[in-house]
């Protein structure tokens, strides 16, 4: 299955997914900021941070046979805490890179959005920031390929602009 | 490629507000991933290379409650995402199999043929050692491992004990397995002599009381020496 998860709907309060999806994009340093304070000296592993390699798989058109396209670096790593009603939870994460300290941080946060009486506490703290920062940007890229665009004006265009 | 097959299995989780009771009721794997898994291949490797003796086996790992340690220790430093692996009826139903697959990547199968190991919790639950993987003439070496849990390996049996010979004993080494009754014993007796007839194709063996581990590599003879009363 391929889509393309960037131009998907973004409301991070869906899914775990979504949430996993921004954390796992987010810079080491934003994710530091928010969770300055929770971070535990001696985490509880379920896995340790590990760093391998994931095949990408491509299709040309969206419909063509798929192919394998290469070899990414992928940390990973999963986490148990125990929420505030004391129950166990498991934090997941997956990021690009080697950094086993991102990935730590990522499945931290994926751990705390999952307890249901501070979620919203953390959707607003830790992901709307991130979100916007990757969405101002994605939008500074947008604006410096579009200033540099070039119109030619001797073709002759369908739809005029 | 390590991950690929993580992707391929169903996600479990779609609803945020239903707990994750999937991952949450797992426990870590090693502590020293390396340094425990080369540990427990020694003692493999030793156990093999002495048939019979006890080696004491402890590691950092902490397998679901209710497995035994020293199989489950061993399982997890030998599996990975190329092996497979078959439980008995009474493994099937543990955490076993998610435990192992979520830290090693191995495959779980029901085919007793192909299986690379195969763990078994009770002797009545063992199958003929030649139902099992054997290899074959040009690659003896794909076979299967058994990996058997018997109650003790310390104490002494009242029906006898087992009489090894072969490379790596330099005259006799005995074993006992206590808690097999006679019947058992001499059950064994003729799976292993069918097995030995297959060299060098067949199957290895190890035995753990949850302390220690006793390899029966197929180079052993094997014979049965009754307790005098």
């Amino acid at each position: 299955m391929l889509r393309n998860s960037d131009t998907d709907p973004i409301d991070p309060s869906k899914s775990r997914a979504d949430w996993m999806k921004w954390l796992s994009r987010a810079p080491t340093s934003m994710l530091l900021e928010a969770l300055k304070g929770h971070v535990p000296e001696e985490p509880s592993w379920l896995r340790q941070p590990e760093t391998g390699l994931m095949m990408v798989k491509g299709r040309i058109g969206g419909n063509g046979e798929p192919f394998n396209l290469g070899e990414m670096t992928v940390t990973r790593c999963a986490i148990k805490i125990k929420d505030s009603q004391q129950q166990e939870r498991v934090g997941v994460a997956y990021v690009l890179g080697r950094s086993k300290r991102r990935a730590f941080l990522a499945s931290l946060g994926d751990a705390l959005l999952q307890d249901t009486t501070h979620q919203r506490y953390w959707l607003e703290k830790l992901i709307d920031p991130i979100q916007q920062h990757l969405s101002t940007l994605s939008d500074q890229k947008n604006k410096k390929a579009q200033e540099t665009k070039v119109d030619f004006f001797t073709v002759a265009r369908e739809a005029g602009g | 490629m390590i991950f690929s097959r993580l992707l391929e299995k169903p996600v479990v989780d779609t609803d945020m507000n239903e707990p994750i009771t999937d991952l949450a009721t797992l426990s870590p794997g090693f502590g020293d991933e390396t340094h425990s898994s080369q540990f427990i291949f020694r003692t493999v490797l030793n156990a093999l290379s002495y048939p019979g003796r006890l080696n004491t086996l402890h590691h950092d790992a902490r397998p679901p409650l209710g497995l035994n340690p020293v199989a489950s220790g061993v399982l997890l430093a030998l599996l990975d995402s190329e092996t497979s692996l078959w439980l008995s009826d009474s493994l099937r139903n543990t955490l076993a199999s998610t435990w192992l697959q979520f830290h090693t990547d191995c495959t779980i199968t029901d085919d007793i043929k192909t299986a690379d190991f195969v763990w078994i919790k009770r002797f009545a639950e063992c199958p003929a050692l030649d139902q099992l993987q054997t290899g074959s003439d040009a690659y003896p070496d794909r076979s299967a491992i058994c990996i058997i849990e018997v109650e003790s390996l310390t104490k002494k049996s009242d029906q006898g004990s087992f009489v090894l010979q072969g490379p790596g004993i330099k005259e006799t080494q005995e074993l006992d397995i206590s808690a097999w009754s006679r019947e058992e014993c001499e059950m064994w007796l003729e799976f292993w002599n069918s097995n030995r007839a297959l060299f060098p194709c067949g199957v290895d063996v190890f035995f753990s009381d949850g302390e220690a581990l006793v390899g029966l590599p197929r180079t052993s003879l094997l014979s049965f020496l009754p307790r005098e009363v």
